[in-house]
């Protein structure tokens, strides 16, 4: 009887919400957010100088991992501070098969497979242990990955590190990097597609099942091992493949830019953009990575004189910290969650027909889609 | 058989610096329930501030009790300004918020102190050396080691058998029920974390006894970790076993294969206890549901 009654008002309740404009808008939200990406993206590679332009793809290179961990922690719940590694991981297995005379694709390929295969092995503890002890296992593959990176790049090539030939370099400094923002942004959104997909869905579900209860989720028919080990191997890929990127963006790769400090930068950015949510981590992202380039004018405009130059990325880093702590403390939806709210309340002002609604706090219309 | 005994010799006193690192971790995790990443960073401030504060005519004892003294009040204001209003929560909003404020600390050794090395000097602290045993040891080291040993013992006698110690671990593991029974559980959280961030700067100050320090000196607190997990986080005695296991560990690998291979290794042997046994030697198994 009860369930008759569940079924009926379920039905009742489908045909108000299908007609409800502003969540079917919401539903499509990634198209509008990659239209707006593209738009951002012309806009950029065309009025913006070299230097700017360099940063803004910094910035699309920085939303590859920061989706990831925000597909791993934010909706699977599984903490990580292993992104600089997986990059390490990305960045010299590419180097390696680019020593060997194959093809770019090729490279950035096994960067990417690479990457996804240590991320397996690091989810190999995750089936037992869970929380900051993960976390603890992220830090413990850090420093064994910079040590294996650090001897291969001391026995190849020294100190200096590896330079490749970066690509589109044919087409001078300011085409090479339009060539760059336009080829990020298609792979940017091929990755945001796929995490949008692994968000919702069955797939989501079952990962906000995992954050929210390992037990419950068991109980419910997800396989728990087999489901971390996935989700851990496809997100450490797509940082891997950011990682592969970034060598063939920068031209070159030094096993000294890969610090635990840079893995914190990507925790900042998915808590303070909103984790769960990928436009958090866009936000994030472009944030956190512009933070060096705006942060030492703004302190020499303060403090006078020189000191912004030299102490500015100190001071981003002070900032990001700080960032991250406030909103680790003060605000678990991120930015993200504040756009939400207030989309929310401009959409019940403006456009439901019978006025204001109130939303019970309970639903949230990203997981109901 | 002399540099076997070398070895065991130098990785002891070795662990004493881990075992007194790691104690100041699990007593703030067993009182407050946060797990410390920034533990590094608040043994280390102090350390470099009170050497550069030497170098302006800074003497004596003085010196010591101003380190002390600052790693308590860093610690405290720490606790007082992110991580009070973390408790309760998931363990895992602490253990981020301290990774945030790792960076902020970071950020801030970088700008105070640079890349400057300094060499702390502290008073009563021997200069010469012994023979034992066939081999030559530091009386310095010594000195340091009975010194480090001396306090964890004290705190772990202190923690079993005194009213303090009770009234600390029953805080810890139900705070509702302690405050019922008439304990402070606010000036326990306050106290545990004062006498953490002394305990730090005690570490600092043994490992500066007899070493140069820099910022990059800020890696003991990570290199804490593996003996704090090895020994079981909640445990007393696991801090202070998984330190010195940690530090005989790294003595031998040092000595019998190579330097080089101490961090992949000890971080190694992290990996491994985590993945095949994570309530480590001494903890209780109920950290593994956190």
């Amino acid at each position: 009887m009860r369930s008759t009654a569940l079924t009926e008002s379920v039905e009742e309740a489908t045909p108000a919400l299908r007609t409800d404009l502003a969540t079917r808008l919401r539903r499509q939200s990634v198209w509008f957010g990659i239209i707006g990406l593209a738009i951002v993206t012309l806009l950029f590679s065309e009025v913006l100088s070299g230097l700017s332009l360099y940063t803004y793809n910094n910035v699309l290179l920085a939303c590859l991992g920061a989706i990831a961990l925000t597909v791993l922690m934010g909706t699977g719940g599984q903490a990580s501070i292993g992104n600089s590694a997986f990059l390490a991981i990305g960045g010299f297995s590419a180097v390696y098969v680019d020593r060997s005379g194959l093809p770019i694709a090729l490279s950035i390929i096994a960067g990417t497979a690479a990457a996804g295969i240590a991320g397996m092995i690091v989810a190999l503890p995750a089936v037992r242990i869970r929380g900051f002890y993960l976390a603890l296992c992220t830090v413990a593959l850090f420093f064994v990955v910079v040590y294996v990176v650090q001897t291969y790049q001391h026995n190849t090539v020294g100190d200096s590190g590896f330079f490749v030939p970066s690509l589109f370099a044919s087409k001078g400094a300011h085409g090479a990097q339009q060539y760059w923002a336009w080829l990020l942004f298609a792979i940017l959104s091929l990755c945001i597609l796929f995490a949008r997909r692994l968000m919702s869905g069955v797939f989501g579900r079952s990962l906000r099942m995992v954050r929210s209860s390992e037990k419950a989720a068991a109980v419910l028919g997800v396989n728990v091992p087999k489901l971390k080990v996935t989700v851990f191997g496809i997100t450490s890929a797509m940082i891997g493949l950011q990682g592969a990127l970034t060598l063939y963006f920068i031209g070159s790769l030094s096993s000294d830019s890969f610090t635990l400090a840079l893995a914190i930068q990507y925790l900042a950015m998915v808590v303070v953009g909103g984790a769960d949510s990928i436009l958090g981590a866009v936000i994030g992202a472009a944030l956190i990575v512009s933070m060096p380039t705006w942060i030492p004018s703004i302190v020499t405009d303060i403090a006078g004189s020189n000191i912004g130059r030299n102490d500015g990325p100190f001071i981003s880093e002070m900032l990001y910290g700080g960032l991250l702590v406030v909103f680790v403390l003060a605000s678990p939806t991120g930015l993200a969650g504040l756009l939400r709210k207030s989309y929310n309340k401009i959409v019940n002002l403006f456009l439901r027909p019978d006025g204001p609604v109130k939303v019970p706090a309970n639903v949230d219309p990203d997981t109901s889609a | 058989m002399g540099l076997f005994l070398a070895c065991v010799i130098s990785g002891i006193l070795q662990g004493g610096t881990f075992a007194l690192v790691s104690l100041a971790l699990v007593l703030v995790f067993r009182s407050t329930g946060t797990f410390n990443v920034a533990g590094g960073e608040v043994m280390i401030i102090p350390i470099l501030a009170v050497a550069m504060w030497q170098k302006a005519g800074l003497a004596g004892w003085l010196g010591v009790i101003i380190a002390l003294t600052l790693g308590a009040l860093l610690s405290l204001g720490l606790f007082f300004i992110v991580l009070r209003h973390t408790i309760g929560g998931d363990h895992m909003i602490g253990f981020v918020a301290t990774l945030g404020v790792a960076a902020v600390m970071d950020a801030v050794i970088s700008l105070w102190f640079g890349s400057n090395r300094y060499d702390l000097k502290i008073p009563g602290v021997p200069r010469g050396t012994i023979r034992f045993l066939g081999i030559g040891v530091s009386e310095a080291d010594i000195a340091v080691g009975v010194v480090a040993y001396g306090v964890c013992i004290t705190m772990l006698l202190v923690m079993q058998y005194t009213g303090l110690g009770i009234r600390i671990r029953a805080t810890g593991q139900m705070a509702a029920l302690a405050s019922q029974r008439g304990i402070n559980v606010r000036s326990i959280y306050y106290g545990c974390w004062a006498l953490a961030g002394a305990l730090g700067a005690f570490a600092g100050l043994s490992y500066a006894a007899t070493n140069i320090v820099d910022s990059n000196t800020v890696v003991l607190g990570l290199a804490a970790l593996p003996a704090i997990i090895l020994g079981g986080l909640d445990s007393f005695t696991g801090a202070v076993v998984g330190g010195l296991i940690i530090g005989l560990f790294q003595a031998f690998l040092t000595t019998y294969i190579g330097g080089q291979y101490v961090t992949p290794g000890t971080y190694t042997i992290l990996f491994l206890v985590l993945m095949v046994w994570p309530s480590g030697l001494f903890g209780s198994r109920i950290v593994e549901r956190l």
